[in-house]
């Protein structure tokens, strides 16, 4: 066996579990074996960070006072948005109201008579 | 805990849960109650400050407060909580310059350890967060590729490519430090 392949094996094996023929290139190979030695010295510090800090008797009225305050200040920019949702809705109505002609305007702009023309021409034609 | 008791526990938190969706902010304050030490614990695997795990577990459960509509009843609660809490570890570890974990991290370090873990130690906070919180769940919790995808809602394949190269770095680290 190789030392790459060991170290392979190594970096995906649990303490205890290697075949016998990475038992014996260990025995053999001082570099793996010190490679090893480190492997299990990083191993061992990552399962002993950890930071036992545990929560205050308020933690959890603290967190629920910000959380009830972030649904106070939604429904608060929901009421500051309403002025203006309800002028943007009078200024759109009116632009409808002034835009819409009056029926006697209508009446004027009528193309009825130069229709009448075309269709009496075209079919005099 | 009888199993009368669990399953009185469950409703009382299924309870909870239906008036934190309708926003009674008394009810969110006992949910964290019955979950906040699981959390901290969590969060305590990652950071060393008190303030960080204080700051993340805050971060976890404001997280719940608004998602909470997401969280559908079919897994325990305590699963889908889990992975909030990984996934605003794993934000706020990706977002924190390394410098200042280094540094804190320096004052934090036990004096009495033997040189060789010390040096060891020294290594490991050289790798990037994403690494080094990889190889926290696979040592530190002993959690497999499988359960890791699992609890943090990532697929296999993701897991697998960083969890290969979290080994990868860390084995050349390993390797390229001085005897
Ligand atoms: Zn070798």
């Amino acid at each position: 066996m190789r030392c790459d392949e060991l170290r392979d094996q190594l970096m995906v094996v649990d303490r205890g579990e290697l075949p016998a023929a990475a038992a014996a290139h260990l025995e053999e190979c001082e570099e793996c074996a010190e490679f090893r030695r480190r492997l299990e010295l990083a191993a061992e510090s990552l399962r002993r960070h950890r930071t036992d800090h545990l929560p205050d008797a308020y933690f959890a009225q603290r967190v629920s006072a910000v959380a009830a305050g972030e649904t106070d200040q939604l429904g608060w920019a929901a009421v500051r948005l309403l002025p203006v949702a309800l002028a943007l809705t009078l200024v759109l109505s009116a632009w409808a109201w002034l835009a819409t002609p009056s029926p006697s305007a209508l009446v004027e702009q009528s193309p009825t008579d130069d229709l009448l023309t075309w269709v009496l021409e075209e079919n005099g034609s | 805990m009888d199993v009368e008791s669990a399953i009185g526990s469950e409703s009382e938190e299924a309870r909870l849960i239906a008036a934190c969706r309708q926003g009674d902010p008394d009810a969110f304050a006992d949910l964290i109650r019955l979950h906040e030490r699981r959390v901290f614990r969590l969060a305590g695997r990652f950071f060393r400050q008190p303030d960080q795990i204080e700051e993340v577990a805050q971060e976890t459960f404001l997280t719940v407060w608004t998602k909470l509509h997401t969280y559908r009843a079919e897994a325990p609660f305590e699963h889908w909580l889990t992975r909030v809490c990984l996934n605003c570890c794993y934000a706020r570890l990706r977002k924190e310059r390394p410098a200042d974990e280094l540094a804190a991290e320096r004052l934090a370090a036990p004096t009495s350890d033997p040189d060789a873990r010390l040096e060891v130690e020294g290594l490991l906070r050289t790798l990037a967060p994403e690494d080094r919180f990889v190889l926290l769940l696979l040592y530190g919790e002993g959690w497999s590729v499988n359960e890791i995808a699992e609890r943090l809602g990532w697929s296999r394949p993701k897991v697998k490519v960083r969890a290969h190269r979290a080994r990868k770095k860390l084995r050349r680290l390993l390797e390229g430090a001085p005897a």
